[in-house]
């Protein structure tokens, strides 16, 4: 009887959980669309070229730290080196290197050691040192040698600190950057009415793209299934999801391998957490609490462009690996920041941004791991209607697949990424196929992750084991 | 009605529905462009070989009108997309090729009938569409243009009426003072707009110029000020300076900007008393003025800030100041650890 009731009980909220969760989804897609047409119609009122032209645009920091990246960091630095921007410094942070990642820059680009005045604005790991280049040519690059920190946050608070620029451009040195992309990124903090805090734009996969000196020659669609399945999942996250928040004023992450900020808030929010695992989410957190704190106007943009290439998880392992590290990281910011649920101080971070993230990012694995055992009971002991269930439930894969397609679509309409019908079609299977052999692995992940958080097991950084990219020959 | 009905009868067919026609649009949508795509790039090159042709010609017009009629019939032209390769090639011509091309731009513009495409667009009820005209007419600098954009100067929406004032000096940058009458605030985006065609147009000073910083707009006021200093106009110093005492921290900024730029050098007593109660941003800009205008007393004035426990940033910033103005008296920090290091740092030239 009690479980009956239970089940009864449980029915009617996911019900409702549900019906919220598909009207959610629904509003976001309108919000999204909007947000496209919105940015496109605007193009035309400032030109990129007048811009680029201009004594008047904010300077920006390009703040790339490195672990370990001998092989590829020379060709990866002279790519950064060669985006299109009249006033931008690129700053590498050696986040102290077991390899020859230091003497590889030191060689290549003819650094010199120099008498550096560090100001620890945010507390970092012992800075070693400071490197300028003796050649003109590369007066742009400045390398930052600091101890190991065993976190992305150390090395790129270390970067913050040392750059010079009012606006601050985060990557990871392995990430390719389209050429504009410092222009795309810097044109909303000079285009808005309000302050703009942060931007952030769509990441693409680069698994299997061509790639000749760290310059992206071929984008290729990715071949693994992996890959294939992260590759929807970025397309609907930044098209679709990303957008509609952005619309909203109420976008709470910016990726860490594409963001730029203001520098004066960042610092004065504390940098990034090198506790957090994931702490991209977390300093925009951060700086969203400092904005209404301090009674400040403020608005976080995002780019419905594909501006950057990154390598993402090619196995299982390390999938997993990643995303209990994200589990992990939404968790402890949920958990961290929990005095902005339902505080009006916060505004809608605290009545919108927190219960959303709460109940569709954080509570969704939970109750499907529920409703999983619970069907599972209720097929031995109750009498269900299974032909009712089953309805329902080819009812919430097909609204999940026309959600990715529409994802899709508005992609191909936009950029045409893609290079073939081949392609496409592929994408649809990757997309019927997803909700049944790649969503489960999530779902583990993140209930993984949340096992972690509270067991407080010792968090380390799980390295990304990168396969490299296709290189083209020169002949 | 049931659920297992809802479900079966409505539910789901609609979204198998949805699905299906989703899929075919994306597919069709995939294939159409693969179809048209040759065809697009073919045109594309037929009209980069003509237009770079006809522009590197010494065509007289009559000529130049009946090569373009005919390339006309060997394009698709009356398609829009085929309007707007051209079009953005014409553009794109006149802003990478040197010399007198401006001419032969509007003649080609005209022949093509393209004028009219962005009349039609100036007229269009889509705002966006109505900045596209604006564009193509600043970008090719238009002028016979100008009165269908007039009327956007008393829009209500805030990016049409800002796109027409610079639209409207942009082609007529003599027309410069115009913009004294603009009533709504200007953001970075405009007035870099507006540096821009005055860098790049050098118009004459604006007759107005000297109502400019009494506006009632704090915007044009900021511009005003900006505009004296980058035409070096050293009849209203005194005026300027008043608004050192403006409560609006960004005409405050335009000002000791201003007084760098144009070496008022009176006012060094005036920047050194504003010095405490300043922002941080505008306290860097203070430094960054003495530096140029400042005399025996900055030294001191810096040699004590040095003393006091203030922000680092700031700190840098005077330490560079000073050794600017006098790198011996620096020299008296030199025990002093931190300032030392700040010393060495802003001898590096590239930093």
């Amino acid at each position: 009887m009690i479980l009956k009731n239970f089940i009864e009980y449980y029915e009617i909220f996911v019900a409702v959980f549900s019906s919220a969760y598909i009207l959610f989804y629904m509003l976001l897609a309108v919000l999204s669309y909007y947000a496209i047409k919105k940015h496109l119609n605007a193009k035309y009122f400032i030109h990129d070229d007048v811009l680029l032209k201009s004594n008047y645009i904010p300077g920006v920091s390009v703040i790339a730290p490195a672990f370990n990246e001998g092989a590829n960091v020379v060709y990866n630095v002279k790519s950064l080196l060669s985006l299109n921007y009249p006033k931008y410094e690129v700053v590498l942070v050696n986040d102290g290197s077991t390899d020859d990642t230091l003497e590889k820059l030191i060689k290549e680009f003819e650094l010199v050691k120099i008498d550096f005045f560090y100001q620890e604005k945010i507390p970092t790991k012992t800075v070693r040192g400071h490197y300028k280049s003796t050649n003109p040519v590369y007066s742009k690059l400045l390398v930052v040698d600091k101890e190991n920190g065993k976190s992305k946050a150390d090395a790129s608070n270390a970067g913050i600190n040392s750059s010079k620029h009012p606006l601050f451009l985060c990557t990871d040195v392995d990430c390719i950057l389209k050429n504009d992309t410092i222009i795309k990124l810097a044109k909303p903090f000079i285009e808005s009415k309000k302050r703009v805090i942060a931007t952030g734009a769509g990441i693409r996969i680069s698994n299997s793209c061509e790639v000749k000196e760290g310059f992206l020659v071929k984008i290729r669609f990715p071949k693994g299934w992996y890959p294939r399945f992260q590759e929807l999942e970025y397309v609907r996250a930044f098209l679709f999801g990303r957008m509609a928040w952005s619309q909203l004023n109420s976008l709470l992450l910016v990726s860490g391998g594409l963001g730029m900020f203001d520098k004066e808030i960042a610092v004065k929010a504390g940098g990034y957490w090198h506790k957090s695992l994931g702490e991209d989410m977390e300093l925009i957190t951060r700086m969203r609490k400092y904005m209404y704190d301090n009674k400040l106007d403020f608005s976080v943009k995002y780019i419905p462009e594909s501006l950057c290439w990154t390598e993402v998880p090619g196995n299982r392992e390390i999938l997993i690996r990643q995303r209990v590290r994200w589990a992990r990281g939404l968790i402890q910011t949920l958990n961290l920041h929990k005095d902005m649920f339902f505080n009006p101080k916060y505004g809608r971070t605290g009545f919108l941004i927190f219960p959303y993230f709460f109940a569709f990012e954080f509570l969704v694995p939970i109750l499907e791991a529920i409703g999983f055992i619970t069907l599972i009971i209720s097929f031995f002991y109750l009498n269900i209607n299974y032909e009712s269930f089953l309805y329902l439930t080819i009812a919430v894969y097909l609204f999940y697949l026309n959600l990715t397609i529409i994802s899709i679509l508005l992609d191909e309409i936009l950029y045409k990424h893609y290079s073939s019908v081949k392609e496409i079609l592929i994408l649809i299977m990757t997309a019927i196929i997803e909700p049944i052999f790649y969503h489960p692995i999530n779902v583990y992940a993140s209930l993984k992750g949340y096992y972690h958080f509270f067991r407080q097991k010792e968090q380390a950084w799980g390295n990304m084991q990168r396969q490299g990219f296709n290189t083209q020959n020169d002949n | 009605m049931d659920l297992t009905y809802s479900l079966t009868h409505i539910i789901l067919p609609f979204l198998g529905l949805a699905f299906l026609v989703l899929i075919v649009i994306l597919i069709l949508n995939r294939l159409l462009f693969n179809l048209r795509q040759p065809k697009i790039n073919l045109v594309k090159a037929k009209i980069d070989d003509f237009l770079t042709t006809l522009v590197f010609s010494a065509y007289e017009a009559n000529e130049l009108k009946s090569k373009i009629n005919d390339f006309k019939k060997e394009i698709p032209f009356k398609k829009k997309w085929c309007k707007k390769i051209v079009l953005n090639k014409i553009i794109f011509l006149k802003r990478n090729l040197k010399g007198d091309i401006i001419k032969t731009s509007h003649l080609i513009y005209e022949q093509f009938d393209l004028f009219n495409y962005s009349i039609s667009l100036l007229k269009s009820k889509k705002k966006y569409l109505n900045c596209l005209g604006m564009y193509h007419l600043k970008a090719l600098e238009y002028r016979k243009g100008k009165d269908y954009v007039t009327p956007f100067l008393n829009h209500k929406n805030r990016i049409l009426n800002s796109s027409a004032y610079l639209t409207v000096i942009s082609l007529e940058p003599e027309n410069l003072g115009l913009l004294y009458n603009y009533q709504k605030p200007i953001f970075l985006a405009g007035e870099i707009n507006i540096m821009n065609i005055i860098h790049q147009k050098k118009p004459p000073i604006p007759g107005n110029l000297k109502d400019w910083i009494h506006s009632t707009n704090p915007s044009i006021v900021r511009l005003g000020i900006k505009l004296m200093a980058f035409y070096n106009y050293t009849n209203e110093n005194q005026s300027i300076i008043t608004h050192l005492k403006s409560d609006d921290e960004k005409i405050r900024l335009a000002v000791i900007t201003a007084i760098r730029q144009l070496f008022i050098f009176d006012t060094e007593k005036q920047l050194i008393e504003l010095f405490d109660t300043e922002s941080k941003n505008n306290q860097l800009e203070i430094l960054k003025t003495l530096a140029v205008i400042g005399s025996k007393d900055t030294e001191e004035f810096i040699y004590n800030l040095l003393k006091k426990p203030i922000d680092s940033d700031i700190k840098l910033k005077a330490v560079k100041s000073l050794s600017k103005m006098n790198s011996n008296f620096i020299e008296n920090f030199i025990g002093n650890h931190e300032i030392s290091k700040m010393i060495q740092h802003v001898k590096i030239p590239s930093i």
